[in-house]
């Protein structure tokens, strides 16, 4: 071992030979230079052949897309009457799905900003496209509480704006800090993530060949030209919106709670919600990161910048937040028994025995049992078993919302109030059709915009890293 | 090379000199521990009632100090090689802390209601849940609490006596792993300690984010514990030449962390149960909002977060010693406030009350969980010199420094 070597590849032992899988397996695969990593992200926007694969998915999401506008038709002209909610659910899916997707979205706000400040620099080759996840999600969201007003054309009524009608909002309402809330996460996670592309349209501008692709790249791109202060100004716009989105993945899930702990319906309201949501949240999202990113990597052949260490991070946050989720299920049953109160002993035993009570068995399989398998390395280094594992999560969050919602909701304190709820064919195909939003506008992500940030990825590279010694 | 961090001849002359804080430490808390014990002969109530907050203070600091040392085998970075041996000092404590938890055992008929049998009848939610909350089963937790928290920390020490010797990477691989689980073993460990200790103080009332609130606060008192002491030791030969302010700063950073994970969980759960307002849960803030007790409460809300939320934003203070040492001060002595806020309203109602006993508990357990930290960490070297790329740390750190 040389007295050159740098810091990080110094491990001093007294076994000579360090087995392999002491190797830190590196952020990018070896042999790339700046021009090849240009090329390959570039190149999949600009000159390849759209990929036959791309044009069935967008077909099929698109197909989706169109059971969506129908049932949003059917929901305008027929009224919120078509979903299955009724007395005493008066909340059903189109509460527990605003929750599975702005949940979802979370991931890409920690990947982009916490992982930013945190200095890890793994984050870099999946930041473009969870963040681009982020906003779909969002959007997704943002079409369940629109619709469910029954009336979306007044929606800005729920803004406190000056007018002739005396209507003002109802600050103490949680639902309202949800507007203000979502609002804001949208608004900064679009900032965020066209800051962070501003570099990446300059050079796919300067790499288009078609006069249209210049032009509108090129509008994009705000002039960017590369210059000192420019890369100056920018450094310090994407630091100070990270610094903005950091609270704001807290804040929302948190705020996405309320809806729910301020409320005296037991299952509901538990002091714990905030903290459970928010690691819920992150749980979620991760596990869509890896949905997506495990089957994008090998069609566009992206291995060498989506390594194995990428994924294995994501599997062992996964672990980590779903242990916080499980830890959040223990309490539950813990405190519903150690309280004493009979309506919370009764809410653990429906759950659990009701008539949602195989909605709960799942729930505790998906989401308590199926991460267990990330502490095993050998699972969290095969793309196979981490795609595996994030399937059963992405279907566990969605019960986990279904188990608080309906199944608190339809038997609280009165048994003569008690009731049952299933969602109604359109309760599913806004679902579905939501699923396709959201996939629609992935694929058109992937086709259009370069789906890891070029210039960053370059950074990664070895010639990037300048000591300072030689600076 | 075969024990663990014994100095050699220059590293012993270059020593950070705690020792001689040991024989001060000892006779504060023999003073301490005679007057309480005087206390105990005149008042046992009393004596009961201030044992407890004082005691939990120091415990939180020793279960703490385990959990955020197998956190930083897990992350690494530099922050966690400068605090690597206090930490393992202060979690090696915990045997005595088990002895030190005899005296709440005797005196739980005069602290925790659900001894009362009388009140046991006739309250609803009490009644319900004597299989837990009885006696000899509180005994029979904490015995094995206790042995799990002992039994991690001898683990860590053994891993890293092994370490020293073998320099295996494999041993490593082993330590994290245990710290892994060992983290998980330790929130849901101190969850049930909160709830045993301090949460079965009021009848009746629960809160499920009340364990991670706990756990949260352990890892903030080791935090601030940790960076008070290196705070003390800046100056000192053995760690002048090695501690930068960029190490300061990372643990001023995981400080901040903490002071704003507390805020959090003990916002959330007052904006909850206030907002809710039922008749099982809102009398546990009404009393700790009246009179007194509310304007500690304020007082919590300015020093316990605001303060050192603000100062720990600035760099000028986290970077000098001199000055994130007083912020640590502060959240210590804020940590001890929080407690006593927590806990003796439950005996005490709405009035406030703090007695000499308070005070002579507090020093008494206090001085001698100092005395067994110092004993601990002394004789060895305060980095843990042996471990992996410590040396090269060091060395890197110096030829950027110079």
């Amino acid at each position: 071992m040389s007295e050159q070597a740098p810091l990080h590849e110094v491990r001093p032992t007294t076994q000579r030979d360090i087995p392999e899988r002491f190797i830190p397996v590196p952020i990018v695969e070896k042999g790339h230079t700046f021009a090849s990593v240009t090329d390959q992200i570039s190149s999949i926007v600009l000159k390849k052949k759209t990929p036959i694969g791309w044009w069935i998915g967008f077909g099929i999401t698109f197909a989706l897309v169109q059971v969506l506008m129908v049932t949003l038709a059917r929901v305008v002209f027929g009224g919120i009457g078509n979903f299955g909610i009724n007395h005493p659910v008066g909340w059903g899916f189109d509460i527990i799905n605003f929750v599975w997707w702005i949940g979802i979205g979370h991931a890409g706000t920690l990947i982009s900003a916490i992982l930013l400040l945190l200095r890890q620099d793994w984050r870099t080759s999946i930041n473009r496209f969870a963040e681009a996840m982020t906003l779909f999600a969002v959007a997704s969201a943002g079409l369940y509480p629109l619709f469910h007003t029954g009336r979306p054309w007044y929606a800005f009524w729920l803004f406190p704006y000056p007018n002739t009608m005396g209507l003002w909002p109802q600050f103490r309402s949680p639902l309202m800090w949800d507007v203000f809330a979502v609002s804001t996460y949208a608004t900064v996670s679009f900032l965020f993530w066209y800051v962070g592309l501003i570099p990446d349209l300059a050079t796919l501008r300067d790499r288009a060949r078609s006069r249209i692709g210049q032009t509108i790249y090129g509008m994009g791109a705000l002039g960017w030209r590369g210059s000192a202060k420019h890369w100056s100004r920018y450094e310090h716009a994407y630091l100070l919106l990270a610094g903005l989105s950091t609270p704001l993945v807290l804040s929302v899930h948190t705020i996405v709670s309320f809806d729910f702990a301020v409320s005296v319906i037991p299952g509901w309201h538990s002091t714990f919600f905030p903290p459970y949501f928010v690691a819920g949240a992150v749980f979620a999202g991760f596990a869509m990161v890896l949905t997506l990113s495990i089957p994008i990597r090998k069609i566009f052949k992206l291995q060498d910048f989506i390594t194995m260490k990428h994924l294995e991070n994501m599997g062992k946050v996964m672990l980590a937040t779903g242990l916080i989720v499980f830890y959040a299920y223990i309490m539950e049953a813990f405190f519903a028994w150690y309280s004493g109160n009979v309506y919370e002993r009764y809410m653990i035993l429906n759950r659990q025995h009701g008539p949602y009570k195989h909605m709960y068995m799942m729930l505790i399989i998906c989401n308590g049992l199926a991460p267990q398998m990330m502490w095993v390395k050998r699972f969290r280094t095969s793309a196979t078993m981490l795609f595996i594992t994030a399937m059963f999560v992405n279907v566990g969050m969605w019960l986990e919302r279904f188990v608080i919602i309906p199944t608190s909701l339809s038997r609280d304190y009165l048994p003569s109030s008690w009731g049952t709820y299933h969602g109604s064919p359109w309760d599913w195909s806004m679902f579905v059709g939501s699923i396709g939003l959201f996939l629609c506008l992935l694929f058109l992500f992937l086709r259009l915009l370069p789906m890891i940030s070029i210039f960053e990825m370059r950074t990664m590279l070895p010639e990037a890293d300048v000591h300072e010694a030689e600076a | 090379m075969s024990q663990i961090g014994v100095p050699t001849p220059e590293q012993r002359v270059a020593s950070t000199g705690i020792g001689r804080w040991q024989t001060p430490a000892l006779v504060i808390g023999v003073i301490g521990a005679v007057l309480s014990i005087i206390g105990l002969v005149v008042d046992p109530l009393q004596f009961s009632r201030s044992y407890l907050p004082s005691y939990l203070f120091w415990f939180e600091i020793a279960a703490g100090a385990l959990t955020v040392q197998m956190l930083q085998y897990i992350t690494g970075g530099e922050w966690g090689l400068m605090i690597r041996r206090p930490l393992g000092a202060a979690g090696r404590t915990l045997p005595w802390m088990a002895l030190l938890f005899i005296p709440v055992i005797l005196g739980m008929k005069h602290t925790y209601p659900w001894t009362n049998a009388e009140l046991v009848r006739t309250n609803e939610a009490l009644s319900k849940t004597t299989h837990y909350l009885n006696p000899t089963f509180f005994i029979v937790r904490a015995a094995i609490y206790f042995a799990i928290m002992i039994g991690l920390s001898l683990l860590l020490r053994r891993y890293a006596r092994q370490f020293s010797e073998t320099r295996s990477p494999y041993v490593d691989v082993h330590r994290r792993g245990l710290s892994a689980a060992g983290i998980l073993v330790m929130v849901l460990l101190l969850t049930f300690v909160s709830i045993d200790w301090q949460m079965s103080l009021e009848a009746g009332w629960t809160s499920t984010i009340f364990g991670i609130s706990f756990v949260v606060s352990c890892g903030l008192s080791a935090f601030a514990f940790v960076v008070f002491l290196l705070s003390r030791l800046a100056m000192t030969r053995a760690m002048a030449e090695i501690l930068r302010p960029s190490h300061l700063r990372d643990l001023g950073n995981l400080t901040l962390a903490f002071i704003m994970l507390w805020a959090y969980t003990s916002f959330s759960q007052f904006l909850l149960v206030w907002y809710a307002n039922l008749k099982e849960e809102i009398p546990y803030y009404l009393k700790r909002e009246h009179g007194v007790w509310g304007w500690i409460a304020a007082i919590l809300i300015v020093f316990h977060f605001f303060l050192p939320f603000f100062m720990l934003l600035m760099r000028s203070i986290k970077d000098r010693a001199s000055t994130i040492g007083v912020l640590a001060m502060i959240i210590l002595v804020m940590r001890y406030v929080d407690i006593y806020w927590l806990t003796a309203p439950s005996y005490y109602g709405q009035t406030f009350r703090y007695s000499w006993m308070d005070l002579t508990t507090l020093f008494g357990i206090g001085g001698l969980w100092v005395w067994l930290f110092i004993v601990q960490l002394k004789g060895q070297t305060i980095l843990p010199i042996h471990e992996t790329w410590v040396e090269e740390a060091l060395r890197e750190g110096a030829v950027r420094h110079a």
